[in-house]
């Protein structure tokens, strides 16, 4: 779910920012010196960014809350470009979504990029880095990956939150309240990313394994 | 395929007032009204935004049901919101729901923060709905964004269209071939089309990026923008007197 716009108090939507352009710079940089090198990895960059568009803009209704969950997509993509390149892609598809949807805003980009796009990314690409290293095949490094990210994502997402709405409540009692509320449609479709993010990584080290010798997977 | 009737992107194309106004002043317009309404710490400063952008909105001539689904999603969260502050912030207890005491300063102060959000909201759908995303791009480029960063935004645009027009047509082969019969199937089938969709939308992509490259097609949009024209100098100035007015207001107002 991502903070909308006018939520945040100017100073912590600000604070957002800082860290979140410094991950964003990186994964720039990165992205420049693969286009650089690798031109034909173009399509590849444009088909992971509408990847994490499409299906981080999958609404599910919370029960309770309101609000809407969905999966994220960027463990996927931290997987198969890596996790900087991951926060770059990432943090277009939250622009695109606040510009044409109203899902997000421009002001809470800096937090929605920490959440989704640097948590999804580096958790979900950790995961599946320990995993491999483990010995894990590579469906369920891929997959657990992918759970965990999505996980990690609403656990940074509720604490934003808690952190600008928790009032005279404690920070922690917040965050526990909206971390809670969100995992009842959030565990599920953390499951889906599980076996979405491992189904794909399998199909496709199957059918075009050269492909993926080419990107951040180490099969 | 286009495609870009399914978004603001294809209203933006429209010849409404608002669409022509040059996309710099628009991106510092909106830079502007978003820190106003963050600076608010009453209600009147959100409230009249809101309604310049209602305003803006209906000028803007886009599918009211269309505007209304965009500000659909920050207005549900807008009513999470007064919950949660009703709950959470504190004040004099009005009522008692379960195990939670109602305050009624908390009411107040999540029916402020709503109102900032759905003006925020508006502020972005006004954007949105009036700027196609090739201008916006431009003036990303004149405010010296980095060059990577508007081709990344292109190229994920360009590539919403292929893998959207690759998914319903994969998806409905695999349902006439009884994919989604049982829970069981629909996972497996699930996980087939995810790998699928993207093998055939990234060799459809590289055949793409071939013939463009043949074509001399560069990797960013080239162009830029004309010089502003009175309308945009026009728009420019009565943006920066509202925002500026409404900044006094914002840092002069004493907060609840």
């Amino acid at each position: 779910m991502h903070i909308p716009e006018g939520l945040l108090p100017i100073d912590q939507a600000a604070g957002w920012y800082v860290p979140a352009m410094a991950f964003l710079g990186a994964g720039l940089a990165k992205l420049k010196r693969r286009l650089k090198e690798q031109p034909s990895s173009r399509p590849l960059v444009g088909l992971m960014g509408a990847f994490v568009f499409v299906v981080s803009l999958m609404p599910v209704p919370v029960p309770g809350l309101g609000t809407v969950s969905h999966p994220c997509g960027t463990p996927l993509a931290a997987i198969l470009l890596g996790p900087f390149t991951a926060v770059a892609l990432g943090a277009v598809a939250l622009l695109l979504q606040a510009l044409f949807f109203a899902h997000g805003g421009i002001s809470s980009w800096g937090a929605n990029i920490l959440s989704m796009a640097v948590g999804g990314s580096f958790v979900g690409y950790g995961v599946y880095w320990l995993m491999r290293r483990l010995g894990a095949g590579l469906g369920l490094a891929a997959g657990l990956g992918g759970l965990a990210g999505d996980i990690v994502t609403y656990a940074i997402t509720s604490f934003q939150l808690a952190l600008a709405l928790h009032g005279q409540e404690s920070i922690a009692a917040t965050w526990l309240a909206a971390f809670g509320s969100f995992m009842p449609t959030q565990i599920p479709l953390a499951i889906a990313e599980l076996f979405f993010t491992s189904g794909v990584v399998v199909f496709v080290a199957k059918r075009r394994a050269d492909l993926l010798g080419g990107l951040e997977v180490q099969p | 395929m286009s495609g870009a009737h399914h978004n603001s992107d294809g209203f933006a194309w429209s010849s409404s007032f608002l669409a022509r106004i040059d996309p710099r002043v628009k991106l510092a317009a909106v830079a502007g009204f978003l820190c106003v309404n963050l600076l608010a710490r009453t209600a009147l400063v959100p409230a009249v935004i809101a309604a310049a952008m209602v305003l803006l909105m209906l000028a803007s001539r886009a599918p009211y049901r269309r505007q209304l689904l965009m500000i659909a999603f920050p207005s549900t969260f807008a009513i999470f919101v007064v919950a949660s502050q009703t709950v959470f912030h504190g004040g004099s207890v009005f009522a008692t729901l379960g195990p939670f005491d109602l305050h009624r300063d908390g009411m107040l102060h999540g029916l402020f923060l709503s109102l900032r959000i759905v003006a925020g909201g508006l502020v972005v759908v006004v954007l949105g709905v009036s700027t196609p995303l090739n201008r916006l791009c431009l003036a990303l480029k004149w405010f010296r964004a980095p060059a990577t960063f508007v081709e990344v935004i292109q190229l994920t645009y360009r590539y919403l269209f292929d893998m959207r027009a690759e998914f319903f047509r994969m998806r409905d082969a695999q349902r006439s071939r009884l994919g989604w019969s049982s829970a069981r199937h629909g996972l497996a089938s699930s996980r087939m089309l995810g790998g699928a969709l993207f093998l055939d939308v990234y060799e459809r992509g590289l055949r793409s990026a071939e013939a463009m490259r043949c074509r001399g097609a560069g990797p960013v949009a080239a162009g830029s923008l004309p010089r502003l024209s009175r309308l945009d100098l026009g728009a420019a100035l009565a943006s920066a007197a509202l925002v500026m007015v409404l900044a006094v207001a914002a840092l002069m107002a004493v907060g609840p």
